[in-house]
């Protein structure tokens, strides 16, 4: 609870929100006790005093009755009947909402059909029928309001409960031995209910105005009495020349709804749990560059090189460290790895290349990237931006999420290479199609009518491949590109990279978690650990005699097929969170070999041999 | 895609017998004697004893449905006692008067309200993103009928730049320009609230797209980020903005009800409102289930729009 | 050795939801008909690619998902209604995400104790006690039973999983990609747990995962899925060492390997096969290199091959 204050406190203006209807309640509730004068006395002689005048702070209305008084009066029976008719639309709404997302099949299709039928009808509509029915009062117009918003909170938490019953805890609850109605109540409830709450706050204000609405048309409460809405309905024939009978009931309602929205919206920003870790913020079109000094004077003659590259996540107070001071070098003709396990920077370090780490919350804190003289992180946006699929590509994980899937493939080919070459539409067409041949799709030209939905998991990655050749690169970024994909398919996808390197003479940088890949395309690789590299050199030097304690030990948990039942090695331990790293080794703590050295001071990336590099005190010493 | 839309107008027949019922019954619902309620107190039980035999108020309630949905099928729905006028002819140029106003401000309320909200979510965070955020909070809190009724009194009464109220002109010709300077002041009233909705579901629902892999994807290929936001990440959040404006047509021709009561526009809500004061059940009724059949639709063409959309809606 | 979990031609078919004015409902056929016996205290793993049925397969076995036909019987007794609530005490499962097979707002202390109290109804003090002494077993450190799934890393959290799966007291375990979520590391540290609890609980696992080098490390028998069927069956040593079926020789030629050279044994660009509309005869006709015109047309049974490996192949690898 303290912790839901807090983060509501955080947005200034729903505190505002919640101090003002705080304040409104406040005075709603203590009406009666209050030294005003009766709402409902008519006083005919003192109609249309203009507020500010001694006894009517507001003035009074056409009937001389004090505007004050019916405001206060008025206000506490529009919250009233606002929040009741919020609070039955949410609780019908969601009763039948978790029955039909729960139960599923029949009772869903059932209880959903008749829900529609009410989302058939423009809800005023509904509400007027109703209302036609029951005559007009402020009671009935509760009640009209109520079920033209059921729908509403049904359908809400109906998806909800729906996602939910997929999840695998509820699949656990049943076999741990529980019956339906009690998952419904401690497994689905709780998380339903923020939803709900979330719903009800953002539902509350529109109550308020239906409700409003009705009395203002004529149909909610009748004379005498008033809440918000008859007011105004009430002050319209004097609007022009007695306005502020009209400002005083209307500007209330202004306030009311506002406060309540403005509150709405903090309750679930409070409460998503997923604007917590700032995942709902879009990312830039560029990762942020903090300010630092800029390498001068570049090696023209390096294709690419990353050095002392540091990217790190500003998320809330910590500081996660995802790369820190990596370099690596991409060769024509070759091929790098760059190994780790998940949150050790390996994809990180592959998107902060061409600026594509997302931020919020990524920035990159030091470090440059030379391609051809001319650092990447550094460049002004049109320039990276006429790089960015042109000589410099990239192949991404999901093969899937990766394209864009209400485009055809061939307009997703054509868009990549127009947007770098000026070629006539019937060019750009056959390019395509040849595109689409050199990563072996058969049948190119039905191939490309289709959407991503309609192709197989291999042949998707085959187009996002095409897609990156598009423009003849001279480097491709592939991030894991084969990890979604079956083993089967994986092996077509690795030849295909194999022959890019081979025959084409591109440099790839191909980020992996898995050394039997690493072992059949790469010619060198790195291996990181806590954003930092451990290891690096030519890959089969560093597969068959790891010399770091990490890289040795993680391969030997690799299992390999062909050896039969066995029992694993392991490390014990868990890799390190890259946001409270302390001095030394990051290993240290899970490694057998850890002296005292080890701890104290950061250690450097040393060179073993000619061409292999390790970050260790003591590296294992292949003779 | 033909047999796409037969499908979907097929589907929508157990919809609008669905409605039909839903009416029907609350209608039926009415306390009291709905002959007295029509003839008022002074009927002579004679009278009332005939319109009883007219509307079939002697038969059981299920066999009275069908007589009644019958009688609509062929474009019968009774006659307004109140107007003494049939209620089709009533409610069909009433109608139109309300579909210029709800479907100019239907049409101002999407373009702004998407606008608004790609470039609120283009610029996330920043100056643009917060003002355009406050307005909109601003527009969703404010009761259209109070905001009509300001808007009458700042640019009619004071600025004198727009007529007060009605549809058109007293004296004059009933040409366009006079239609759109009736029009401009109940349109904008009534298009504030929705394109504030739209505004913030579009925003989200760009947010959303924004942060897909895809969109990744379209800036690692070097696309520029006009092309991104407006074609690429717009595109695909259009799938679930389409839905939204199928919702937020129905708030506009719901908010018609308070406008056209302001602006004395002679459209259906107010005919509707005055019928059930007036307690003229056929006219209430017929108008009821004509609308919202009109609604179905429209929303059918909404679905059709969704389709050729997203192909991965299979038909 | 008794046989303690057998599956009788189970098939499972999911209706596809297409509108009302169609008359025949158009079908996915996730498993096709797939008998196999497992034996008390064996690990008997299943291997397949994405989508050839094996989460379904795992699903029947535990009673989450019905069988559209076939059944599964324990210890050689069919399950009837009566017995179907018992299930849960003799088989239980293991989920492949471990975090989202806990509730986000339920402490650990409070999912552990749902199993104890709906099917081991022991007293809260017996619960205690047992919650200790699981999760001990699991290498658990007491103080995370009072946290939320959230603060655990996917390894500590499969952990978790287990120590629930166990808290019925179950004599078989089903364990579903137990650890293609997790990191190498963490995955030999998992895998090295589970044989260690098999033999202080007596277990029997079923074990499913996608990964041959890891099945076969862990396992004593192994069936290899394709599109719902079982391809071949048989000691996981014979099977991966001397494959007989060929999708099985693609399959353990196509894992990559630390220092083997990429090698393609498939005709390139082949399509799969349509669930919705199962093909007559074998469905690795497409992409078998050992096929006859007899594949198209029917497809193979599984049948007794040889060293106790059954195939269901007409040309088998010699």
């Amino acid at each position: 609870m303290i912790g839901f204050i807090k983060l509501l406190s955080r947005n200034r203006l729903s505190l505002a929100g919640l101090v003002v209807i705080i304040l409104v309640i406040f005075t709603a509730l203590i009406t009666p006790i209050l030294p005003i004068s009766d709402p409902d006395v008519i006083d005919t002689k003192n109609r249309f005093k203009t507020p500010f005048t001694t006894d009517a702070l507001l003035g009074t209305d056409h009937l001389g009755r004090d505007l004050m008084s019916r405001l206060l009066w008025g206000t506490r029976l529009s919250l009233a009947v606002g929040f009741c008719a919020a609070c039955i639309a949410a609780l019908i709404g969601s009763a039948l909402g978790i029955i039909a997302g729960f139960y599923a099949s029949r009772v869903d299709n059932i209880i959903m059909r008749g829900i529609d039928m009410l989302m058939a009808f423009p809800y005023i509509l509904l509400a007027l029928a109703i209302v036609a029915a029951l005559g007009p009062g402020l009671f009935n117009a509760l009640i009209a309001v109520a079920i033209v918003n059921i729908p509403f909170f049904a359908r809400n938490i109906r998806g909800v409960t729906l996602g939910i019953t997929h999840k695998e805890y509820i699949d656990a609850a049943r076999l741990s031995g529980m019956t339906d109605t009690r998952i419904i109540i401690t497994e689905v409830l709780p998380n339903v209910f923020p939803v709900i709450v979330i719903a009800m706050s953002t539902t509350v204000g529109w109550m308020i105005l239906e409700t409003a609405g009705l009395s203002f048309l004529g149909l909610g409460s009748q004379p005498p009495q008033a809440d918000l809405g008859s007011m105004l309905g009430e002050a319209r024939a004097a609007l022009i020349t007695s306005p502020y009978t009209s400002v005083v009931p209307g500007a209330m309602i202004l306030i009311i709804v506002m406060a309540i929205n403005l509150l709405g919206d903090g309750i679930r920003d409070a409460l998503d749990p997923r604007l917590k870790s700032g995942v709902l913020s879009s990312p830039r079109p560029r990762t942020l560059v903090a300010n630092y000094n800029e390498a001068k004077n570049l090696d023209r003659s390096e294709l690419l090189s990353v050095s002392k590259l540091r990217t790190q996540f500003h998320i809330g107070k910590q500081n996660y460290k995802a790369v820190d001071g990596v370099s690596i070098y991409a060769k024509k003709g070759a091929c790098l790895g760059i190994i780790g396990e998940s949150g050790s920077g390996k994809s990180v370090t592959a998107l902060s290349i061409m600026g594509l780490v997302s931020s919020p919350p990524g920035i990159i804190t030091g470090g440059y990237v030379n391609y051809k003289g001319s650092n990447l992180i550094h460049t002004n946006d049109q320039e990276l931006q006429s790089l960015r699929g042109n000589k410099i590509s990239y192949v991404f994980q999901d093969p899937l999420s990766s394209l864009h899937p209400l485009y055809t493939v061939q307009k997703q080919l054509e868009e990549a290479i127009k947007a770098h070459q000026p070629v006539s539409q019937e060019e750009v067409y056959q390019r395509s199609i040849e595109l689409l041949k050199s990563v072996r799709i058969p049948n190119p030209e039905q191939r490309a009518k289709d959407y991503p939905h309609q192709l197989s998991g291999g042949m998707r990655q085959r187009v996002n491949i095409a897609m990156a050749l598009a423009n003849d690169p001279e480097i491709i970024i592939a991030d894991e590109p084969t990890t979604a994909l079956d083993v089967t398919v994986q092996a077509q996808i690795l030849s295909l990279f194999r022959e890019l390197t081979r025959e084409r003479g591109l440099a790839i940088i191909f980020i992996t978690h898995d050394f039997g890949v690493v072992s059949q395309i790469c010619d060198e690789v790195a291996v990181m650990y806590a954003g930092k590299i451990v290891e690096y050199g030519p890959s089969e030097m560093i597969l068959n005699h790891p010399a770091h304690p990490y890289t040795s030990r993680l391969i030997g948990c690799v299992p390999e097929l062909g050896k039969g039942k066995r029992e694993l090695a392991s490390i014990d331990g868990l890799p390190p969170m890259v946001d409270r790293l302390g001095h030394g080794c990051a290993f240290a703590p899970r490694c057998e070999k850890t002296i005292s050295e080890c701890l104290n001071n950061d250690i450097k990336l040393k060179n073993i041999n000619a061409n292999t590099q390790v970050r260790c005190l003591k590296p294992e010493i292949h003779l | 895609m033909l047999g796409y839309i037969l499908k979907r107008l097929l589907s929508a027949i157990p919809v609008l017998l669905g409605i039909s019922i839903i009416v029907f019954l609350i209608m039926a619902m009415i306390p009291g004697d709905p002959a007295t309620a029509i003839l008022g107190s002074y009927a002579t039980p004679e009278n009332v004893e005939k319109l009883n035999r007219d509307l079939g108020l002697d038969k059981p309630l299920f066999k009275r449905y069908f007589i009644w949905l019958g009688n609509i099928l062929q474009g019968d729905f009774g006659r307004s006692y109140s107007l003494n006028k049939n209620v089709i002819d009533e409610v069909i140029e009433r109608f139109g008067a309300t579909l210029i106003l709800a479907g100019t401000s239907f049409i101002m309320c999407s373009l702004i309200g998407i606008c608004a909200g790609v470039l609120s979510s283009a610029k996330q965070f920043k100056l643009t993103d917060k003002l355009i955020t406050f307005i909109v909070l601003l527009g969703i809190s404010i009761p259209s009928f109070f905001l009509g009724m300001m808007m009458i009194l700042l640019f009619a009464v004071h600025l004198r730049w727009f007529p007060v109220s009605g549809m058109w002109p007293i004296y004059g010709a009933r040409d366009l320009t006079a239609l759109i300077s009736h029009l401009a002041l109940p349109a904008s009233a009534l298009a504030v609230v929705a394109t504030g909705v739209i505004a913030r579901l579009s925003r989200s629902a760009m947010l959303e797209i924004l942060r897909q892999d895809f969109i990744r994807t379209a800036r690692a290929k070097g696309l520029d980020e006009k092309t991104v936001i407006w074609r690429h990440a717009l595109r695909a959040a259009m799938v679930s903005i389409l839905p939204i404006l199928g919702i937020q047509a129905g708030f506009v021709l719901s908010g018609a009800v308070y406008i056209e009561m302001v602006f004395q526009w002679p459209g259906v809500g107010r005919m509707l409102v005055d019928a059930i004061l007036k307690r003229d059940i056929l006219l209430v009724q017929g108008g009821v289930v004509f609308v919202a059949a009109c609604y179905v639709i429209f929303n059918i063409a909404v679905d059709v729009a969704q389709h050729l959309l997203d192909p991965r809606i299979k038909a | 050795m008794q046989t303690i979990l057998e599956a009788k031609n189970l098939l499972k078919n999911f209706p596809l939801n297409r509108g009302i004015f169609r008359r025949k409902k158009a079908q996915i056929h996730a498993v096709r008909s797939v008998s196999f016996k497992v034996k008390k205290g064996e690990i008997f793993g299943v291997v397949g690619e994405s989508g050839c049925g094996k989460s379904t397969l795992a699903r029947m076995l535990v009673g989450l998902t019905e069988p559209t036909n076939g059944e599964v019987l324990l210890e050689n007794n069919k399950l009837d209604k009566s017995q179907k609530a018992r299930l849960p005490k003799v088989i239980q499962y293991v989920f492949q995400d471990p975090i989202s097979s806990l509730n986000p707002r339920k402490t650990i202390r409070q999912v552990m104790s749902v199993p104890l109290t709906h099917l081991q109804k022991l007293s809260e003090n017996d619960q205690e006690k047992q919650i200790k002494k699981l999760f001990k077993a699991v290498n658990l450190q007491e103080e995370f039973l009072d946290r939320y799934p959230h603060e655990f890393s996917g390894g500590q959290a499969q952990r978790i999983g287990i120590a629930r799966a166990l808290a019925a007291n179950p004599r078989i375990l089903v364990l579903d990609e137990p650890v293609s979520a997790l990191d190498v590391s963490v995955q030999a540290q998992v895998l090295n747990l589970l044989s260690s609890l098999k033999k202080d609980f007596g277990l029997t696992y079923v074990f499913i995962s996608h990964d041959l080098a890891v099945v076969e490390t862990v396992s004593d028998r192994v069936a290899v899925m394709y599109f719902g069927e079982i391809m071949e069956i048989g000691p996981a040593q014979e099977i991966f060492t001397r494959p007989k079926h060929p999708y099985t020789k693609l399959l353990a030629e196509s894992a990559p390997k630390i220092g083997t050279t990429l090698q393609l044994n498939e005709k390139s660009n082949t399509e799969l096969p349509d669930p919705i509309h199962p093909p007559n005869g074998c469905a690795f006709f497409p992409r078998c290199n050992n096929s006859t015109a007899k594949c198209l047309e029917v497809n193979p049974k599984l049948r007794m091959h040889e060293n106790n490996v059954f195939i269901a192949c007409h040309n088998p690898i010699e």
